[in-house]
């Protein structure tokens, strides 16, 4: 059975020409953690608001958990969980009584609330934050809220807004070790982001978005070898360039391309841990002075752009 | 929709307003006061077949009390009558007498050609017009030879009406008693008979009787009529007189003054500011839920939108309509609590029985208030004003 299904779904913005989605058909089968990957202003956040009935879409239909956004929507909200990419809050309230209330309009059991309650917020990290009010707490403690929010009613299905967006590498890690435990439960996950190296830890299929199309859904490897050499970039600083250098860079296992200006070196390819040290090691060994040496995520945007010429 | 808070804080502050004008306003009549201080006069045309055409006037309180010291002005009608508030020239004042009467004497030679109109000074408007000059001047309300005061009292506020009330006097002023008082009354639209002079009922004007004068030349029927047109008839001897009053409606307008105030808040700022407020309330709470980013938690939970509207509306609503009827409920139970006691006299509500003084008196006028609501929307006006006029 598949928790999400789209058919078509359009959306055109009032007073906007071009569509923010077009004829989006997808399907995500109960049990997956999908991943919906494309730069900003793509269609993900658009197409998360379809499905939480936050949206009408201009055109198609959508179903979330075997029922019609649409013509249900009251019925199939209370099987989803949401975080929204902006969560808000009421800033006089504390994180648990935000949690009482939202219980509340799922209509849980009164008697074991607060038992559930601290279990949600434990698993999110709050359990000592729990009895603050919202205004103090940080962007990520926040962002901790939202999820304890989307956890709270026990869903089948998660549904998440560029989740790690804000987070500290502890945050980062956090949620991928709680989308894990989600997946080992056997739930459905649906998340969205703009990183690719987020996506292809956690997720058991991508799709990409780009200027509304979805243009490829596959396994998170094969994604990556759609990126090709644009994968991943090493960028080194260095204070004294020796051009003799990139010939050796560029027998190294894993290396696409390197490219050198203004004494800054930057080495393209599938470059996992070995690759870097011994890029480095190479330089060093040619008394080039390294100043700094850093991995940095691909250019998603050209590499979309790349994609879509290419198949044209 | 800039800054609703502060559209909420002027209308707070325009209850407050409200609140204070009402509570400092002098009392001039109306379910505010106590009726026995609401000063009331009843025309008199002198018959323009006599030689010396008078009006006399009598000031009684819809209970019947005679009101001696009443300043009656007799001014020059210049403007329309109809605006009732002009600034008239005042021609002649005199003081009610220890039986409520006042006389104004030969109308006709002092002041030939001319309209002349009654004014009390503790209440604004005409209350009684005579026309001096041709008989059959056109608005002239003069019989053969009758000398006779005789009116219908509007009685003011929530819960007035119409009542016969009428004094008798021959045409020197003096107070005739013994007169016999009828009323026949048609349907509303109904064609008057004509002449009026002439006209009697088909089963008789002995049918109709409902009383005579006192001794002071004074009569009330104090059952308010209901709607329908009254010719009211009183006679005694070769004096006969009769008028027409029409009653469009068991409850009259307000008057001026404290009740008007109440009458403002009562009928426009509760059943038109506060939805008013309410819908910015609520429209505030939904934006700033919008702009925070909350709606989007809260919308994508099992609920419906209207649901969320009707709540915030509701919430809205609840938050100011909530000290309204909390005071409604006290001025009832406390009002409750008076009536059953021996002291049910509407004047006398509230006041004293309340501790807090600098309120006493706003809140005993809102327990007026919510008692006429209750008897009305109850037992109709009539209860509400046999209520009244017995107290």
């Amino acid at each position: 059975m598949n928790e999400i299904e789209t058919e078509k779904l359009t959306k055109v913005y009032r007073g906007k020409k071009t569509p923010a989605l077009i004829d989006l058909t997808l399907s995500v089968p109960r049990g997956e953690i999908f991943g919906f990957l494309g730069p900003n202003g793509a269609g993900k956040t658009t197409t998360i608001r379809i499905l939480m009935t936050l949206l009408r879409p201009t055109t198609g239909s959508a179903r979330v958990a075997g029922l019609d956004v649409l013509k249900n929507p009251m019925e199939a909200m209370r099987h989803v969980g949401f975080m929204p990419e902006n969560p808000g809050f009421y800033s006089g309230l504390s994180g648990k009584q935000h949690l009482r209330y939202y219980a509340s309009l799922y209509g849980l059991d009164r008697s074991r609330f607060d038992g559930h309650l601290n279990e949600v917020l434990q698993r999110v990290g709050l359990a000592d934050a729990g009895i603050r009010k919202v205004k103090t707490y940080s962007l990520g403690m926040k962002r901790r809220l939202a999820l304890a929010g989307a956890l709270l009613s026990d869903p089948e299905l998660l549904i998440l807004d560029e989740p790690s967006l804000g987070l500290d590498p502890e945050g980062m890690a956090f949620v991928r070790s709680l989308l894990k435990e989600l997946q080992q439960d056997g739930r459905t996950v649906f998340l969205s982001s703009h990183l690719l190296g987020e996506i292809e830890k956690v997720c058991t299929r991508v799709g990409i978005l780009h200027r509304g199309k979805l243009l490829r859904v596959d396994a998170p490897r094969e994604i990556s070898k759609a990126f090709g050499g644009r994968q991943a970039v090493l960028e080194v600083e260095t204070r004294n360039m020796v051009p003799a250098v990139l010939d050796e860079l560029r027998a190294l296992q894993g290396v696409a391309q390197v490219e050198v200006k203004d004494n800054t070196l930057r080495v393209f390819g599938a470059l996992d841990d070995d690759t870097v040290i011994e890029v480095n090691r190479k330089l060093v060994a040619k008394g080039v002075s390294i100043l700094s040496s850093r991995r940095v995520e691909p250019d998603l945007e050209a590499a979309f752009l790349a994609l879509t010429e290419a198949k044209t | 929709m800039g800054s609703p808070r502060l559209l909420i804080i002027a209308g707070l502050l325009a209850l407050a307003v409200l609140a204070g004008t009402y509570a400092l306003l002098p009392s001039s009549g109306g379910f505010s006061g106590p009726p026995a201080q609401i000063p009331y006069g009843f025309n008199y045309y002198g018959g323009l077949n006599s030689s010396k055409p008078g009006l006399a006037i009598l000031v009684a309180s819809p209970t019947g009390n005679h009101l001696q010291g009443v300043e009656v002005r007799l001014v020059n009608i210049t403007g329309p009558i109809l605006t009732g508030e002009g600034n008239y020239p005042v021609l002649e004042t005199h003081l009610t007498d220890s039986s409520g009467w006042a006389q104004f004497g030969d109308l006709q030679n002092l002041y030939p050609d001319s309209r002349l109109g009654v004014i009390l000074a503790s209440r604004q408007g005409i209350i009684a017009s005579v026309l001096t000059g041709s008989r059959n001047q056109p608005g002239s309300l003069v019989t053969d030879g009758g000398v006779l005061a005789i009116g219908t009292v509007q009685l003011s506020g929530a819960s007035g009406g119409t009542i016969i009330s009428l004094g008798f006097a021959d045409q020197a002023g003096q107070p005739q008693s013994g007169a016999d008082v009828y009323y026949w009354r048609l349907d509303l639209g109904a064609q008057l008979p004509s002449p009026l002079d002439a006209a009697a009922p088909p089963d008789g004007w002995n049918q109709h009787r409902v009383g005579a004068t006192d001794a002071s030349g004074y009569f009330i029927h104090s059952d308010p009529l209901g709607p329908g047109q009254y010719i009211i008839r009183a006679s005694k001897g070769a004096f006969n007189y009769i008028t027409v009053t029409t009653v469009y409606s068991s409850t009259s307008s307000l008057n001026s003054g404290p009740d008007s105030v109440l009458a403002f808040s009562g009928l426009f700022f509760i059943p038109l500011i506060l939805p008013l407020m309410a819908l910015i309330l609520s429209y505030d709470a939904i934006a700033r839920e919008k702009t925070e980013g909350s709606l989007d938690m809260l919308l994508s939970k099992p609920v419906t939108r209207t649901g969320v509207a009707f709540g915030k509306l509701a919430g809205a609503f609840g938050s100011m309509v909530f000290p309204v009827v909390a005071v409604l409920l006290e001025v009832l139970r406390a009002d409750d609590r008076a009536m059953r006691s021996d002291e049910a006299k509407l004047g006398h509500i509230g006041a004293g029985k309340v501790s807090g003084v600098p309120l006493a008196p706003l809140i005993g006028r809102l327990r007026g208030v919510a008692r006429q609501v209750i008897v009305d929307g109850e037992d109709g006006a009539g209860a509400g004003l046999a209520g009244e006029v017995a107290g």
